[in-house]
């Protein structure tokens, strides 16, 4: 291999070498040259763990990465990258959140309001929704739930069947005696109803109109008699005694 | 020669190989060669075992998170796994394995044939003339090497997850892409600037302490060999503290 092939491949190796670097870089931190961002100033009071290169969501879309955190006069002062495309204006809410439920990785999410004007510094609210603190809560429950020693139900279900079927026997029991005398009242009743409804001299009493105003009519005729006596007793009653 | 005494001579073997006045038009010939040596030379073994390493870490990765969390996590991991261990340490290894061997062996023949009295006689500085060029060639090549790698390791890991794992490329390059951060990228190839330095330095002083035949030659490759690759594990650590810790 002559010295000039030579330095003609270290050449290529390292120039590729720097290329794959470069390309390596861009790909990965997705950051071009012409950057196609601009830059948004927020202060949160706490970023509950948000770190440079997070992303950030607008609307659930990513629209951007956080490119700077630095604590100035006692709250964080975050720079991030958004596209250009998205409009901050005022009354946008800024919150960190967590990205997934085992990591502690954070994002920040932005809902744009509807202000007329775009203010220089916007205000956000870190760990506004603690998701680790609540999965951590929810871990708590199921272990506690966990620690709970549940009774043997197969052993109390067995036992609430037999004392179901003693009381059931009982009670078929106790009711022997009475239903038999239903039965027998029931069968009476039968009896009278067949009786009333039947064709003999009860039933055509209770039935018959011309008897009712029969006996209306006697009941009249009764009391104009009862009132006759009261008022000519002589008349009905002639008590002699000699 | 016990451990401390060790250190020392490696120590100053180290700085008298770099810190002499550099003559970089006479040493530029050498520098390439080494450079040629290293990088390319061991380009094709680099490619495979970065492959196998990507391969590795997406089905390792498959295996234990599957199904308990997000599929774009597989990026992530295997992405950072890659950056910041495997592809560092692995190339580190294998040139150790594969250049600080041979440059032992080279330069341990030379002492025992006495080449290096002949350039002492002639005043040429031995350091410069053989242990400069495979310092800074060594320095140079690891660094691209690591960055090979990793381009490769990402590549057939993602391209695996794709057709095998069900698990889309654009999944993949999302967690890697969005839990990128650039120290994990950069720290990487600072640790195989540190592995660059320690693995030419291995090959070279034992090969500048051979004394005696060919026996002694070749347990100076085997020494250059251990001592690189426990350096190489040692520097990670050390390394990994100050940068991850």
């Amino acid at each position: 291999m002559t010295k000039r092939l030579k330095e003609t491949l270290v050449g290529v190796f390292v120039v590729f070498g720097v290329i794959i670097f470069i390309v390596l870089y861009i790909w990965l931190s997705r950051k071009m040259f012409f950057s196609n961002t601009y830059d948004v100033r927020v202060q949160f009071e706490d970023v509950d763990g948000l770190r440079v290169g997070d992303p950030v969501f607008v609307f659930g879309l990513e629209k951007g990465k956080v490119k700077s955190l630095r604590i100035e006069s006692g709250r964080v002062n975050v720079i991030l990258a958004i596209d250009r495309d998205v409009i901050l204006p005022e009354g946008t809410q800024i919150t960190v959140r967590s990205l997934s439920y085992i990591g502690a990785d954070k994002y920040v999410k932005i809902t744009p309001g509807h202000g007329d004007r775009i203010p220089e510094v916007h205000y956000g609210s870190g760990g506004s929704f603690e998701l680790e603190a609540l999965a951590g809560q929810i871990d708590s429950l199921v272990m506690k739930f966990g620690s709970i020693e549940l009774p043997d139900l197969d052993a109390a279900a067995r036992r609430l069947s037999a004392d179901l079927n003693r009381s059931i026997e009982r009670l078929l029991k106790m009711i022997e005696g009475p239903v038999g005398k239903i039965d027998t009242l029931a069968s009476r009743m039968d009896s009278l109803a067949i009786l009333l409804q039947g064709e003999g001299a009860i039933g055509q009493m209770l039935r018959s109109d011309e008897l009712y105003q029969e006996l209306r009519e006697t009941n009249s005729a009764l009391k104009a008699l009862i009132q006759d006596i009261n008022d000519n007793p002589k008349k009905y009653i002639n008590i002699r005694v000699f | 020669m016990n451990l401390f005494s060790a250190i020392g001579d490696f120590s100053s073997f180290f700085f008298r190989s770099l810190f002499i006045p550099w003559q970089l038009r006479q040493s530029r010939d050498r520098i390439v060669h080494q450079v040629y040596e290293v990088g390319i030379g061991s380009l094709p073994i680099i490619l495979v075992i970065a492959a196998f390493a990507g391969l590795v870490s997406i089905v390792q990765t498959s295996y234990q998170v599957a199904g308990t969390v997000p599929r774009y996590i597989m990026g992530m991991t295997v992405g950072r796994m890659v950056m910041i261990e495997l592809a560092p340490i692995l190339t580190a290894l294998m040139v150790s394995g594969r250049c600080a061997s041979s440059m032992a062996a080279e330069i341990g023949t030379m002492r025992v044939t006495e080449q290096i009295d002949a350039l002492e006689i002639m005043a040429i500085d031995p350091y410069r003339f053989l242990s400069l060029p495979r310092i800074i060639g060594t320095f140079i090549a690891l660094p691209v090497l690591t960055v090979i790698a990793e381009l490769d390791a990402l590549l057939v890991s993602g391209a695996y997850a794709h057709f095998f794992l069900d698990v889309p490329f654009g999944v993949f390059n999302y967690g890697l892409t969005n839990l990128f951060y650039a120290r994990d990228f950069f720290g990487g190839l600072v640790k195989s600037l540190f592995f660059a330095l320690v693995i030419a330095t291995a090959g070279c002083y034992y090969g500048f302490n051979v004394r005696g035949g060919a026996r002694e030659v070749g347990r100076a490759a085997t020494y250059a060999v251990v001592t690189a690759s426990i350096l190489v594990l040692a520097l990670d650590f050390l390394v990994a503290l100050v940068i991850f810790g």
